[in-house]
């Protein structure tokens, strides 16, 4: 699907090395391991030597280093390398690209590594930590993170009368991806129906086990230069072409209320295509923020390829596997992993994998342009960013 | 039901009014602006001058869910969790206690019930109302 590009996009930074180390729910290694893992492979996918590396993107997980932020600092150290530009964005995901890029082309730095893990997350009985917040007037109420999306895709449910079954539908989609993509954490779990994803436990109303993201472990990186280096990388570099933010408020902290949370990305969408100089309807491949499947309709809702409402049977019409929407086609956070503040860092690494055309499995043929999405309704910020063949 | 609340000067006197039975709402002196949860200054005009004003515990469920897995071990489940819109127009997070989790509906009209928990504080819940008012 061509695109003519309006005027050259500002941003002037390329993906040119990606690495996702084995996804798996339970990891017994140290995180800065698998971190450091994932960082050697994404520049060796690169070809790029760590001597060129400039900046960091990556929250240090210890042991040892610094109590003060920003962390990415003993990064440079463990690295042997002297930086010039830092940043802990948080999360990583989108929000880290965009800096890199802007980082990039403003000529701050050259070369930049996102990257991010984590392991030996887990604590008998209960959610992990991050997921339940320890706000006063959110923890009291025995809320935490799926309840906060819950609370708005119920009253999303109740005013439309939308049918379960179809979220369960594309939560069985997406699930059945990772099911055949290696390197997910719950490879080999699948295929699924909808009728399977409905028999799992209820966990909060209208959300079934199987239609929430994981928490799970294991290390993600990549690496961004400027769109000169790229042309001189092991691979065929995918550009950042553009990206859009909104936080309406601090997650877990206000009432999430489903007529704030909405609307969600229809303002960070307006931005990215104008940046990118495309339209939304020239988009291949939808790497969207899945903490739970509801929200992936919502999102079609807001960023206005249906009208409110019709997201879940436009994503049931259209299909979610490579030949319709291709959507989140490593198995997204459902089946593919989860890595905290680094689980949107996933969305970027798959983008760039379908954007070079050696997905491995789920290969949307021929795709030129993906949008990659952070959070959403319950934690009432978003963000995205449009990625394109360089 | 939760982990027991954490207050700090800004919050402390909802607290010490929940302990009271009392259920209290940050309003601005100079705008006159309701919000909630309350914060160091009026979110409309930023006036640091606000007062916390009594809530007569009505309002309506605008969204409730039913939760099965609790966050941690010690919560018993399954319980309802829900948004309020109080009459004085705030929003709150809130447990619907009392009734079948199912009966607890949006648009239902709920009012201020009470509850004692860990370390002595007493939490606002609320409970399914006939009123209509």
């Amino acid at each position: 699907m061509s695109h003519i590009v309006k005027s050259p996009p500002p941003l002037a930074a390329a993906v040119v090395g990606i690495h996702t180390t084995q996804q798996g729910m339970s990891i017994d290694r140290p995180a800065v391991h698998l971190v450091l893992d994932a960082i050697a492979a994404a520049l060796a996918d690169a070809g790029i030597d760590k001597s060129e590396v400039d900046g960091i993107s990556a929250r240090w997980p210890g042991p040892t280093g610094t109590v003060m932020l920003p962390g990415s600092i003993d990064w440079g150290a463990q690295l042997g390398i002297p930086l010039r530009w830092v940043d802990d964005s948080y999360p990583a995901g989108v929000p880290a690209l965009m800096a890199a890029a802007a980082a990039i082309t403003s000529g701050l730095c050259n070369t930049v590594v996102v990257a991010g893990g984590q392991s030996r997350t887990r604590i008998p009985g209960a959610v992990l930590e991050y997921t339940r917040p320890d706000n006063e007037f959110t923890a009291v109420f025995g809320s935490y993170t799926p309840a906060q999306f819950a609370l708005v895709a119920q009253r999303y449910f109740h005013v439309f009368g939308a049918d379960p079954a179809k979220m369960a539908g594309i939560a069985a989609a997406i699930r059945s991806m990772g099911s055949i993509r290696p390197g997910a954490a719950l490879f080999g779990r699948g295929p699924y129906a909808a009728e399977d994803i409905m028999a799992s436990p209820m966990i909060v109303e209208p959300f079934h086990l199987l239609e929430l993201c994981l928490a799970s472990e294991g290390a993600v990186a990549y690496v961004v230069t400027s769109l000169d280096r790229a042309k001189d990388c092991a691979r065929r570099p995918v550009r950042v072409l553009g990206g859009g933010m909104e936080y309406k408020r601090q997650q877990y902290v206000d009432p999430p209320l489903y007529d704030e949370a909405k609307n969600l990305g229809a303002d960070a969408i307006a931005r990215a295509t104008a940046m990118a100089g495309v339209s939304i309807g020239d988009i291949d491949t939808f790497q969207l923020y899945d903490a739970n499947a509801w929200e992936v309709a919502r999102q079609f809702e807001a960023l206005g390829y249906c009208a409110e409402g019709e997201g879940l049977d436009f994503v049931m019409e259209r299909g979610a596997g490579p030949e319709g929407l291709a959507i989140n086609t490593d198995g997204g956070l459902l089946s593919f992993g989860h890595l905290g503040s680094s689980g949107p860092t996933l969305k970027i690494v798959e983008a760039v994998r379908q954007l070079r055309g050696d997905a491995p499995t789920s290969q949307r043929e021929g795709a030129e342009l993906a949008l990659a999405t952070g959070a959403g309704g319950g934690a009432l910020y978003y963000n995205l960013a449009i990625l394109g063949r360089a | 039901m939760g982990v027991e609340p954490n207050p700090n000067w800004v919050t402390k006197a909802f607290w010490e009014a929940a302990g009271q039975r009392s259920l209290i709402y940050p309003c601005c002196d100079r705008c006159d602006n309701r919000f909630f949860p309350p914060r160091p200054a009026c979110p409309k005009c930023l006036s640091l001058q606000w007062s916390w004003k009594d809530s007569a515990g009505k309002g309506t469920i605008y969204s409730a869910v039913t939760v099965h897995k609790a966050p941690i071990p010690d919560m018993a489940t399954p319980y309802v969790l829900a948004i309020v819109t109080l009459d004085e127009g705030v929003h709150m997070l809130a447990n619907i206690v009392g009734c079948r989790p199912a009966a607890a509906q949006i648009g239902q009209r709920v009012a201020v019930n009470w509850d004692t928990c860990a370390r002595g504080y007493t939490v606002p819940n609320f409970e399914l109302s006939a009123d209509l008012s």
